[in-house]
């Protein structure tokens, strides 16, 4: 019962009891002088605490402590906000097996046409403009010579025919 | 999970902001190299260019026409051509760029127009009668030939052959070779 009585006095105390509650135990201090004590036992108390409290300061502010908190959550939020593109991350992350397959690529291709092991063939292009004609080419690789062969089917047909090989070396 | 010292390391080396300018940098130093690649390989090539009459018959009728010799003559006798002759109709000695195209005028009726396109890759195109008749895009390195040809009239043959040849000797100066 009397430690019912303290937390009810120290609710009242304190101002946490509805208004309800508090207009009953300002009845109960009253009437009841265990009550009454108690509430001004609790009162010196309390007004002793406040005033004799030592004051303890820190030797940064409590601005100091805020902005260092704020100047962090601005941090993190240019991070989230400045993430790298798609195609850097990937490089982040794989920049060490795509940079060596390339470099090894390179080396192989650069490798295979310096010792000739791909044949400049595969380098050529030869475009034929006239309907007319047809070409073909073939290399021979003893002599280092390719040949490119225009074909005129129509110089078959009659010798007075002039044809392309006439145009060209008379 | 805590930072080993390499884990430290490896991500201070892929922060972003050192990305980006390792990033600028290697692309520059890249376009240094092939900047400079590229005017080392600008400079003028040497070419000739001839134009040849394969035949079975052992004389030409026409009498300015040279019998071919040399190398070029034993590279198309080892061919498998089936002719036994060949002729040296004219002969010329040009310089290619990668600027512009080359005109080499081969007969009455014939030229030809060179570029170069770097990495010793060239294009040759045949004009017969002011048109087209042909181009070839190929590397010409040193010792390389390109030989264009087709039939003519009586069985046989004409050839434009392309190939690169060693710049010819400077002149000397005027003004020393009359002191002399």
């Amino acid at each position: 019962m009397k430690e019912e009585l303290q937390l009810d006095l120290q609710a009242y105390l304190d101002g946490e009891l509805s208004s309800k509650d508090a207009r009953e135990v300002a009845a109960r201090i009253e009437i009841d002088p265990e009550a009454r004590a108690l509430h001004t036992q609790m009162q010196q108390t309390s007004a002793l605490l406040k005033g004799n409290e030592v004051d303890r300061r820190l030797p940064q502010t409590r601005e100091f402590f805020w902005s260092q908190i704020e100047r962090q959550i601005s941090r993190e939020e240019q991070r989230g906000t400045t993430s790298a593109p798609w195609w850097l991350e990937f490089l982040r992350r794989h920049v060490g097996a795509v940079s060596g397959v390339g470099v090894a690529a390179a080396l192989v291709i650069l490798g295979a046409v310096q010792l000739n092991l791909v044949s400049s063939d595969l380098l050529e292009e030869i475009d034929n403009p006239l309907d007319e004609t047809t070409s073909f080419s073939f290399r021979s690789e003893s002599q280092k010579m390719t040949v490119v062969w225009i074909a005129n089917p129509s110089s078959k047909k009659a010798e007075d025919e002039p044809d392309p090989g006439e145009e060209i070396v008379q | 999970m805590s930072l080993t010292p390499a884990r430290k390391s490896f991500s201070k080396f892929m922060d972003l902001p050192r990305v980006k300018s390792r990033l600028a940098r290697l692309t520059l130093l890249a376009l240094i190299v092939c900047s400079s690649a590229g005017v080392a390989s600008s400079a003028d090539r040497h070419l000739e260019a001839r134009l040849i009459w394969g035949t079975n018959d052992d004389k030409s009728p026409n009498p300015s026409h040279k019998r071919l010799e040399g190398d070029l003559a034993k590279k198309l006798q080892e061919l498998p051509f089936k002719w036994k002759s060949y002729f040296e109709v004219n002969r010329q000695t040009f310089t290619i760029n990668d600027k512009e195209y080359k005109k080499v005028v081969m007969s009455d009726k014939c030229f030809i127009e060179v570029k170069d396109k770097g990495d010793s890759k060239v294009t040759v195109k045949l004009y017969g009668q002011g048109k087209m008749t042909q181009r070839v895009d190929k590397p010409l390195p040193k010792d390389e030939t390109l030989a264009i040809g087709g039939d003519d009239k009586h069985d046989t043959a004409w050839f434009v052959t392309v190939r690169p040849v060693e710049a010819p000797p400077s002149k000397p100066a005027p003004n020393a070779a009359a002191k002399k």
